[in-house]
């Protein structure tokens, strides 16, 4: 891919991630436990960190933390989000590297670790590792949240692969 | 790209899980720290006894029965009146629990001096 090409994609992803989380905040409003969301705005992500490189993953990860404060307003929520998509873009990328694993794998360990990043950022914020007793409970949800999530990330990218942008592995 | 889901992330999640399992067992066998808890009897507004939680014993408390603490738990055993409604309250081993004996006006407490425990945070 061009890198005119390769810009005006990673702007697209960025205007979708934000669509999309803003359409989860509509949607996950009517959920009974609060706080828990299942992460649309990852497909963003995922589908850059494949189609793009990981630079571009990381930037859009940023950008759509700093953007979606701009759109919904909540400060206190910035620290959590960025911590969150560094790490799951970080574990993403590692485990993309792995060849025997597949998008599956990505897109749980990718949301299993924005866990992890929340909580520790909570438990610093808090002063205290009682935090970490939440883990089991939002442990079990993220992977619950990744492999539905994975439904939604394949088909995406299996488009972009039809499209012939670029050999998605 | 492969649609196929392979061995290898079948056995990635289900190491997630064995994580997620693992981690839940602290937090199952530590509920409570009973090391800095005691028991309070109080009768008519006037503490009667004062007991740690933590060290088993057998209290008679006149007129009401036996107190009895066991693996860090507190009930009653041998209750005096026809009620027997103390007893049938069971074990208390929480902060702020409470066994309470209406007829002999007698109320037996768990009392915590060490840092209570947050019930939540909001923010």
């Amino acid at each position: 891919m061009k890198n005119n090409n390769k810009f005006i994609t990673a702007a697209l992803l960025v205007a979708s991630a934000l669509i999309l989380s803003y359409i989860e905040s509509v949607v996950s409003s009517g959920i009974i436990i609060p706080g828990i969301k299942l992460g649309f705005s990852n497909i963003a992500v995922v589908v850059a960190l494949y189609v793009l490189n990981l630079k571009y993953a990381v930037t859009i990860g940023i950008l759509k933390s700093f953007t979606s404060l701009l759109l919904f307003g909540r400060l206190s929520s910035l620290a959590y989000s960025l911590a969150g998509t560094l790490f799951s873009v970080t574990a993403m990328f590692i485990l993309k590297k792995n060849k025997q694993l597949t998008l599956f794998s990505v897109s749980i360990g990718g949301s299993f670790f924005n866990i992890i990043g929340q909580l520790s950022v909570a438990s610093l914020m808090l002063g205290s590792t009682e935090t970490f007793k939440l883990f089991p409970l939002f442990g079990s949800l993220s992977v619950i949240s990744g492999a539905i999530m994975y439904i939604p990330e394949r088909s995406v990218l299996n488009i972009f692969t039809k499209r012939g942008n670029k050999h998605v592995e | 790209m492969n649609n196929a889901i392979k061995k290898a992330d079948i056995i990635f999640v289900g190491i997630l899980i064995i994580i997620i399992l693992i981690s839940t067992f602290p937090l199952l066998l530590n509920t409570s720290n009973s090391a800095d808890m005691r028991v309070s009897v109080i009768k008519n507004g006037t503490v009667l006894y004062d007991i740690p939680l933590n060290t088993d014993s057998e209290t008679k408390i006149e007129n009401v029965g036996t107190l009895v603490i066991k693996k860090g738990k507190a009930h009653l055993e041998d209750v005096c009146c026809n009620d027997k409604i103390c007893s049938k309250l069971g074990e208390i081993s929480q902060p702020c629990q409470t066994i309470i004996c209406l007829p002999n006006k007698t109320v037996i407490k768990i009392n915590s001096t060490g840092k209570a425990e947050l019930d939540g945070i909001s923010g």
